[in-house]
């Protein structure tokens, strides 16, 4: 089988989808959003949170779906958003790098 | 409650622009949802539309960028897959990029030709600041050139920096220049010093010609176009200071005028092929000078004169000025006074002005109709492929393509259609404008005219835009039509068709009626202009052409006065009419012959008769009057129609007698005899007595037409200007020589110009008629065929749907013969629909023709008869052969496919 090679992400892709992992089955962009903020306390722009699950989603990583309409939500949908194998190869990736760059790193950040 | 706040309508149609309907839908409910709970947490916001407004712009501004780059990415795979598509079906492509390419090439190209007659600013750089100037004649609206003596005060004025900037005098010269061992046959304008400044022209290379040439012991100087430069000296860059030989006499290369610039001799017809001093233009030309203006010598002949006015100074300004210098000078040749004219009415005469507007209007109207039919054509080929395609676009539909991806994608495809027909149709209009280029006009003045309707980037721009049009025009009812699918009531219809009835055969009906309309608007023209042409072929301008010439003597250049030229008139006409190989020979002053004659004079009046209001004010009826001797109306073969020819006796002192023809005759007293009636021709009132009634001839310009003459005779007026018509017994191009001999017997020194046999001159006439009808009838041909192929294709197609009606009616004893009448029935109501509305507006249109047809009324019963008929016989055959496909259907092979 021919090895996958998984488009490389940028930090905040990477914050998006560790927050569609984490969510499960309620991955939709306010809560990704909401959770990106309260675990990492960064402001992370609804907007911004869409438009990068939609390319996201162009890439392959990431499929959605459509939830069942709500009276909170004015009568709309949910859009749902669940990884896709790829998007959990390049997430593994991604954290892999770090990692492989971040051995030994905290001695060296430690206040002498 | 905030759950009912929703965004403007606005921001809400720009997100579903943006994605699609459901995530559209996704975002406005997470907005809802954000501000109820900002709502729960925080109270709800002051202002919470302003609120719910704002962030869905945030959204909109972020989604643009990646909703540009998901449109870009789709269009590119539209145009791949669109190409795919047109690449399998060769034919369709074909048909499609042939029909709409000939209607953007012809409109294009013709288009170009507009653009090059009437639209293209002259090609004169100061032109806004050039003014004409001319000098009056009394009781005449022609404005005649101005002598070196006339430019003198002119010249002055430019010394002082009053009014004038500079002035410049022209002539024209022909000869061939000799380079290198090769010959250019040229037309050159011999110019003076002030020329090049006033028109504000700058060399390519070199100098131009500069007062410092005016000088009479000036080398002999000359300035070359771009056009002659390329063609005798290879555009060589060291052509300065070379020499060329012209008529003998060499002159010097000084410089190199760029190809923009084309002269001031009807620039948008004729490019000069080189200029010269005007002092030389004799020495130059010779006979051929003489020939344009029978004047013996540069010095005294009148010149046309161009001047540049000083910055500031106005057209009025100058006018007034030069008016009240005119009123101190003293004229040669009877001539009154200065007048100015903006430089571009003098360049463009007023009725080539007129009759190129009206061509221009005819010609972009009926090609925008070729291209309409093309579009239709087109628009229904397109809707019967969609309609073939139903069953992939319900799959995409199904799939949860939008119905603006659908349409889209159908749109896509139109315009790659369109773009490969704009490629094909540019080429088109630019091998035509080439070939226009090539097509040898007749000759002018002795030059042929070049006709330049080179394809400058108005025409590109209008070809695109035509283009783009017609993309729309075509695209959008297909893509409209796809979109609207509906994927269950198709696939519930799978292995069926629909057939030519409902939504779409009545649209595919009514593109078909637009065809059949414009293309009879567009036959019906075409025909009046066929019918036009045969009639100028047959055209006898009122008088005999055969074994006539005529040639000119103008008396004034020679330095006769009115009694003496009285006397060689007289020596001449009986000279004439006694020399050997000539039957005949008489004098006129005007034989209507020449293709620009001025403007008639408008004081014809019956006696008694109250003046009639014209252009000018109260006068008289327009009438060219002119002078002849005895014998004139036999040897140009004009009949009497009653009364008689003047004689000897009708001299000063006796009653003043005039001929007039039926023209005159039907205006003035309309059905009654003329002779021995009075009239006037003059502002002075005075009273002569009609002799004689003969036939009407024709006037030259625009058109040639019957017109009013009114014949008076020499012995009772004067003009030093007249022409000597000589009919002689064989070919009348042996006539000139013996004329020539004539007016050489008596006078060595006068000279006989413009001498030809009178079919020659007559030929020019019909320039306009000739060019113009062949443009229209290729046209209708053109239009005519792109819709006999739309029409045998659409009811092709729809035979081919109704295949299996067909084979369910045999089967049920339906007969060929019915299966032909369905069809045929069918077809016959369509295109009744169309022709009916085609003949109405043919009908009111062809009143804008009038006044470029010639010999045929513009409602012209035959041709509106044989056009229709014609036509649908055509449209006819055309659905006879799907016709009879359909009724060789074998029901069995129709049926087992139910």
């Amino acid at each position: 089988m021919s090895r996958v090679t998984a488009p490389v992400l940028g930090e905040f892709e990477l914050l998006v989808l560790l927050a569609v992992f984490q969510l499960r089955d309620r991955a939709y962009p306010l809560a990704i959003a909401d959770q990106i903020q309260d675990t990492t306390k960064r402001k992370a722009s609804r907007p911004a949170v869409l438009i990068t699950l939609n390319r996201l989603e162009d890439k392959g990583l990431l499929t959605s779906y459509y939830g069942d309409p709500t009276p909170v939500r004015g009568g709309r949908s949910k859009r749902f958003f669940t990884p896709k194998p790829l998007g959990l190869h390049a997430v593994k990736q991604s954290l892999g790098r770090i990692k492989a760059m971040s051995l030994g790193i905290d001695a060296l950040l430690e206040p002498k | 409650m905030t759950l009912a706040r929703t965004p403007s309508r606005l921001a809400i149609w720009a997100l579903r622009t943006l994605m699609s309907r459901d995530q559209a839908n996704a975002v406005l409910g997470d907005l809802s949802e954000d501000l109820a709970r900002l709502s729960v947490d925080q109270g709800e916001p002051r202002w919470p539309h302003l609120w719910l407004e704002w962030r869905t712009w945030h959204y909109l501004a972020a989604a643009v960028p990646s909703a540009f780059a998901r449109f870009a990415d789709r269009l590119e795979h539209d145009v791949r897959y669109s190409w795919r598509r047109l690449r399998r079906s060769p034919g369709f492509t074909l048909i499609a990029v042939l029909t709409l390419a000939l209607g953007i090439g012809a409109n294009t190209a013709l288009f170009g030709l507009v653009n090059s007659l009437l639209l293209k600013s002259l090609p004169v750089p100061a032109l806004d600041r050039m003014i004409a100037i001319g000098a009056t004649r009394p009781q005449s609206s022609a404005i005649s050139g101005l002598t070196d003596d006339d430019i003198r005060p002119l010249e002055d004025l430019v010394a002082r920096h009053d009014t004038l900037e500079s002035v410049a005098a022209r002539d024209l010269v022909h000869g061939a220049i000799v380079a290198s061992g090769r010959s250019h046959v040229s037309v050159v304008e011999a110019v003076s010093g002030g020329y090049f400044h006033t028109v504000g022209v700058t060399p390519l290379l070199g100098r131009l010609l500069d007062p410092s040439d005016d000088r009479p012991n000036a080398d002999g100087a000359i300035v070359l176009s771009e056009g002659t430069w390329r063609a005798l000296f290879d555009a060589s860059p060291a052509v300065v200071g070379r020499t060329v030989r012209m008529t003998g006499h060499v002159l010097t290369v000084v410089g190199v005028v760029p190809d923009s610039y084309h002269g001031l001799f009807l620039p948008m017809l004729l490019r000069m092929d080189a200029w010269v001093p005007l002092r030389d233009a004799d020495a130059l030309d010779g006979e051929m000078v003489v020939k344009q203006l029978g004047a013996p010598s540069v010095t005294t002949r009148p010149h046309g004169v161009s001047a540049r006015l000083l910055p500031g100074v106005t057209i009025e300004q100058a006018a007034a000025r030069l008016s009240a210098l005119g009123a101190h000078m003293t004229f040669a040749f009877g001539r009154t006074g200065l007048v100015v004219l903006p430089a571009r009415n003098a360049i463009v005469p007023e009725e080539f002005d007129h009759y190129g507007r009206l061509l221009g209007v005819a010609v972009v109207a009926l090609s925008g109709l070729v291209l309409l039919i093309a579009c239709s054509n087109l628009t229904n080929l397109l809707l019967a492929r969609t309609a073939s395609r139903s069953i992939e676009i319900a799959v995409r539909m199904a799939g949860g393509a939008s119905r603006a991806r659908v349409g889209q994608l159908l749109l896509v495809e139109t315009a790659l259609v369109a773009a490969l027909a704009g490629v094909v149709g540019l080429s088109i209009a630019w091998l035509t404008s080439w070939a226009l280029t090539r097509i040898a006009l007749p000759e002018l003045d002795g030059q042929s005219i070049r006709f330049d309707p080179s394809l400058d980037l108005h025409v590109f721009t209008y070809g695109f835009v035509v283009a783009a049009i017609a993309t729309f025009a075509i695209g959008l009812v297909p893509a409209w039509r796809a979109s609207r699918t509906d994927p269950m009531r198709v696939f519930a219809n799978a292995g069926g068709a629909g057939g030519g009835s409902g939504r779409g055969g009545r649209l595919r009906g009514a593109l078909i009626a637009v065809q059949m309309a414009a293309s009879t608007v567009l036959l019906l023209a075409a025909g009046l202009f066929v019918r036009s042409v045969l009639a100028g072929m047959a055209y006898q301008p009122g008088f005999s052409l055969a074994h006539t010439a005529i040639g000119e003597i103008n008396l004034e250049y020679h330095g006769y006065d009115e009694a003496r030229g009285r006397v060689y008139f007289r020596r001449l006409a009986d000279a004439a009419s006694h020399t050997p190989g000539l039957a005949q020979a008489a004098l006129a002053s005007d034989v209507p012959a020449n293709l620009l004659t001025s403007a008639p004079d408008r004081d014809l009046l019956a006696e008694g008769e109250a003046p009639v209001q014209t252009p000018y004010g109260p006068g008289g009826h327009a009438c060219d009057t002119v002078i002849v001797t005895h014998g004139f109306f036999s040897t140009i073969g004009v009949s009497f129609r009653r009364g008689r020819d003047f004689t000897p006796a009708d001299v000063d002192g006796t009653t003043p007698v005039v001929i007039i023809n039926e023209s005159v005759a039907a205006l003035l007293w309309p059905g009654q005899d003329p002779v021995g009636r009075r009239l006037t021709l003059s502002k002075d009132g005075k009273l002569l007595t009609v002799v004689g009634l003969v036939a009407d001839t024709d006037r030259s310009s625009p058109y040639p037409q019957a017109w009013r003459y009114a014949f008076v005779p020499l012995d009772q007026h004067y003009s030093p200007r007249m022409s000597i018509v000589g009919r002689g017994f064989g070919d009348a191009r042996a006539v000139p020589d013996l004329l020539r001999a004539v007016v050489r017997g008596l006078d060595p020194e006068v000279a006989l110009y413009d001498v030809a046999p009178l079919a020659q001159h007559v030929a020019l006439w019909l320039i306009p008629l000739r060019y113009t009808a062949a443009i229209l009838m290729t046209l209708g041909i053109l239009g005519g065929a792109i819709a006999m192929i739309g029409i045998y294709g659409v009811t092709a197609y729809l035979g081919g749907l109704r295949t299996r009606e067909f084979g369910i009616r045999k089967a049920l004893g339906a007969t060929r013969a019915d299966i032909y009448g369905l069809v045929l029935r069918q077809a016959t109501r369509t295109l009744t629909l169309g022709v009916v509305p085609g003949l109405v507006a043919a009908y009111l249109a062809s009143n804008l023709l009038e006044h470029l047809l010639y010999g045929v009324r513009p409602h012209d019963v035959m041709t509106f008869v044989a056009v229709p008929v014609g036509l649908v016989v055509v449209a006819l055959i055309a659905s006879y052969v799907p016709a009879r496909r359909a009724a060789a259907i074998d029901p069995n092979v129709a049926l087992r496919n139910l």
